[in-house]
C-alpha cells in the first residue's frame, strides 16, 4: 500500500532529478557525454530506491547527480557559475522529495495545515540557501574583495567540515527507552 | 521512545562535507555552493532538533458492538515538549478496519492536547484490541526520528450477528427440575395429557368435572409437567473453512450464540466445550451470568492448529454432565471431531449436529478432474452424514443465506420422525 503523497513525491523526485540531469548535461559542453552519463545513472538509482524503498540508495543517487554537477560548475575555469546555486537547490529538493517519498509510503490522515507548516522549513531551507549563495558568491567574486570573499568563503568551507566531521563523530544520538 | 538519526542526517552531512572539502580543493566556491543547502538543513536542524515527550491515550466511544458496527476511537496526545511531526498507526487485527485509514498525523505545540477520532469498523466478531499502536516522531528538518509503541487499552468486544429462534432443541432426555420441555411423563403441569380415574392420592383440584358427572365416578385430568434440560453445545475448532473474513467457524459461534440465548432463556442448563487445538469449556448453568460466560468464552474462540489425536476422553467430566443433550456445531471436516460425535452418540449422548456447511466456500474447479474431486468430497460428506445419522445422530445443514431458524426445524422434524422410527 502507498500513500498517495508517497507516489507524488517519488515521481516529483524522479522528474527533478532528470530535469537536473538534461540541464546539466545541456551545460556540460565538451565533457556533456560524462555529465549526461552521471546524470542519467543518478535518475536511474534514485528511480530504483524510492520505487523499491531503498533509502540507502537515495544518499548515493544524490552524491552522483551532485558529482555531475560539480564536473559542470569545474569545467568553466574562466566563468563564474551563479547558477551553482540553483543546481544546489535542485538536488536538495530531489533529495527531500525522495525521502519524503520513502518515509511516507503508508497512507495518512495529514491535515492541510501540518503538511504546509512540515513544507515551509524545506521551502525555507530553500530560498535561504539561495540568498545565501548569491551573497557569499558575490563576495567571493568582487574585484576589489576576491581574496577576503575567497578566504571567507574557505573558512566557511573549512568550518562546515569540521561541524560535519564533528557530527559524525558524536555518532549516534542519545537515545532514551 | 528511541531517537535515532534518518539516513538523511548522514547523506546531507555528507554531501555538504564532500562539496566544501572540493570547493577548498579546487578553489572553486560555486562547488561549495551545491552542498549550501545540505549544510544549512544539517545546522538548522541539529539547532532545532530536540528529544520529544509523548503522551497517548485511547478510548473508545462503545467498548462492546455488533459485527458490522462502526465505532468510534479517540487518540488523546499530550506533549510538554511538542512535536512537529507525529504519526500514529494504529496495528488493526485483520477483523477491524478502518475506512478513514489505519493512522493519523499530528503536530503539537509544546504543553498541547490533541484529540482526534478514528472510525473503526468491526468486519467480524470476537476480543480485539485495536488500541495498540507505533507512534514515529520527527523533528522539523527530519534528521531525527524517535519510534515507540504504545500498549492496548480496552478491548473491543464485536458480537456477532443476533440469529433469533423460535424452537428449542427438543432433548430426549430432561431433567427433575421445571422448565419449558413437556415432558412425556406425568405430573403436575399445565400441559393437558389425558383423562383417568381417580386414583388415591388424586388431588381434588385434578378432578375432571364434566367426565365425572358422564360416568358416574370421579376422573381426574393427567398432565404433562413442564421440565428443563441439560444442553451442551460442542463448539468444533480443530479446522474451519471459509473466503476472508467469513468462515464455517462464524456460522458456529453465531448458532451457539443463538442457542445459548435461547435455551437459557428458557431455564434450561447450559454448557458448552470448544473443542479443537485448545480445549475450553464453560460447565452447565443457568441464567443471564452463565449466557455472559458462554458468550465471553465463544468470542475468543479460534482454530488452534494441531495434529493431536484427541478423543472423547479429553472432554472433562463436569462439563459433559449425565443425561445431557449434546448439539455439535461442526463443519464436519476434521475426522477427529466426527469421531468424537460418533462416539458420543455411542456412548448413549442424545446427540444434535448443527453442520455449518463448507460447501458454500469450495468451488470445483475448472479442470474435469477437478470437478470430479469435488464431487467426490461432496460424495464422501454425504457418506459422514449417513454414517452419524445411522448412528442415531440428529444432523441438520446450515448455510450462509439461510436463517438457522428453518435449519433448526429440520432438526426437530428429523428427530420427531427418528423417535417414530424407533418405537
Amino acid at each position: 500500500v502507498r500513500s498517495r503523497g508517497a507516489i507524488v513525491a517519488a515521481v516529483a523526485a524522479i522528474v527533478l532529478a532528470a530535469a537536473t540531469a538534461v540541464v546539466l548535461a545541456v551545460a556540460g559542453e565538451e565533457l556533456r557525454g560524462l555529465v549526461a552519463y552521471l546524470g542519467g545513472f543518478a535518475t536511474v538509482m534514485l528511480g530504483f530506491a524510492v520505487v523499491a524503498g531503498v533509502p540507502m540508495l537515495v544518499a548515493p543517487a544524490i552524491t552522483t547527480i551532485t558529482v555531475a554537477a560539480g564536473v559542470t560548475v569545474v569545467l568553466h575555469h574562466d566563468v563564474v557559475r551563479v547558477d551553482a546555486v540553483a543546481a544546489g537547490i535542485a538536488i536538495y529538493l530531489v533529495a527531500e522529495l525522495a525521502y519524503r517519498s520513502l518515509e511516507g509510503r503508508e497512507p495518512l490522515r495529514v491535515d492541510g495545515a501540518v503538511l504546509l507548516a512540515h513544507i515551509a522549513p524545506v521551502l525555507a531551507i530553500s530560498l535561504g540557501s539561495a540568498a545565501a549563495g548569491v551573497g557569499l558568491l558575490a563576495v567571493a567574486t568582487d574585484a576589489h574583495g576576491a581574496g577576503a570573499g575567497a578566504e571567507a568563503i574557505g573558512l566557511l568551507a573549512a568550518l562546515g567540515v569540521v561541524v560535519v566531521v564533528a557530527m559524525l563523530a558524536r555518532g549516534r544520538p542519545p537515545t532514551r527507552g | 521512545m528511541e531517537r535515532r538519526a534518518t539516513p538523511r542526517l548522514t547523506a546531507y552531512a555528507g554531501i555538504a562535507g564532500v562539496t566544501l572539502l572540493a570547493a577548498v580543493a579546487v578553489d572553486r566556491p560555486e562547488l561549495a555552493l551545491l552542498g549550501l543547502p545540505f549544510a544549512v538543513a544539517v545546522l538548522v536542524g541539529l539547532g532545532l532538533s530536540r528529544e520529544v515527550e509523548i503522551g497517548i491515550s485511547f478510548a473508545l466511544t462503545d467498548s462492546v458492538a455488533i459485527e458490522g458496527d462502526d465505532v468510534d476511537l479517540e487518540v488523546t496526545v499530550r506533549s510538554p515538549t511538542g512535536v512537529a511531526w507525529l504519526e500514529v498507526h494504529l496495528d488493526l487485527p485483520p477483523a477491524v478496519g478502518a475506512p478513514g485509514g489505519p493512522g493519523l498525523v499530528l503536530s503539537l505545540g509544546p504543553g498541547d492536547r490533541v484529540t482526534r477520532s478514528v472510525t473503526l469498523h468491526c468486519a467480524r466478531w470476537g476480543v480485539h484490541r485495536p488500541a495498540r499502536a507505533h507512534l514515529v516522531a520527527y523533528d522539523r528538518m527530519r534528521l531525527f526520528v524517535q519510534r515507540g509503541r504504545v500498549a492496548s487499552s480496552a478491548p473491543l468486544v464485536v458480537h456477532p450477528p443476533a440469529e433469533r429462534l423460535r424452537e428449542l432443541v427438543r432433548p430426549a432426555r430432561l431433567q427433575a427440575t421445571a422448565g419449558s420441555h413437556i415432558s412425556r411423563l406425568r405430573g403436575d403441569g399445565i400441559e393437558f395429557a389425558e383423562t383417568r380415574p381417580f386414583a388415591p392420592g388424586d388431588r381434588l383440584r385434578s378432578v375432571n368435572w364434566r367426565a365425572t358427572a358422564r360416568r358416574d365416578e370421579l376422573w381426574v385430568n393427567d398432565r404433562h409437567p413442564d421440565r428443563n434440560a441439560d444442553l451442551v453445545l460442542l463448539l468444533d475448532t480443530f479446522t474451519e473453512a471459509g473466503i476472508g473474513l467469513d468462515t464455517t467457524l462464524d456460522l458456529a459461534v453465531e448458532a451457539t450464540i443463538a442457542l445459548a440465548t435461547r435455551h437459557l432463556g428458557a431455564h434450561d442448563r447450559l454448557g458448552i466445550v470448544a473443542l479443537g487445538g485448545v480445549l475450553r469449556w464453560v460447565v452447565p448453568g443457568l441464567g443471564t451470568k452463565q449466557l455472559q460466560r458462554i458468550v465471553e468464552a465463544v468470542l475468543v474462540a479460534e482454530v488452534v492448529r494441531s495434529e493431536a489425536d484427541k478423543t472423547v476422553d479429553i472432554i472433562p467430566v463436569r462439563g459433559l454432565p449425565p443425561r445431557a443433550t449434546i448439539v455439535a456445531l461442526s463443519p464436519l471436516i476434521d475426522p477427529r471431531s466426527i469421531g468424537i460425535i460418533g462416539e458420543l452418540a455411542a456412548r448413549g449422548f442424545d446427540v444434535a449436529v448443527v453442520e455449518c456447511s463448507p460447501a458454500p466456500f469450495t468451488v470445483p474447479g475448472k479442470r474435469p478432474t477437478e470437478a470430479v474431486a469435488h464431487r467426490l468430497w461432496l460424495l464422501e460428506r454425504d457418506a459422514v452424514r449417513a454414517r452419524l445419522r445411522s448412528a442415531g445422530v440428529a444432523l441438520t445443514t446450515w448455510e450462509r443465506g439461510t436463517p438457522l431458524a428453518a435449519a433448526m426445524d429440520e432438526l426437530t422434524t428429523w428427530r420427531r420422525r427418528h423417535r417414530v422410527v424407533v418405537r
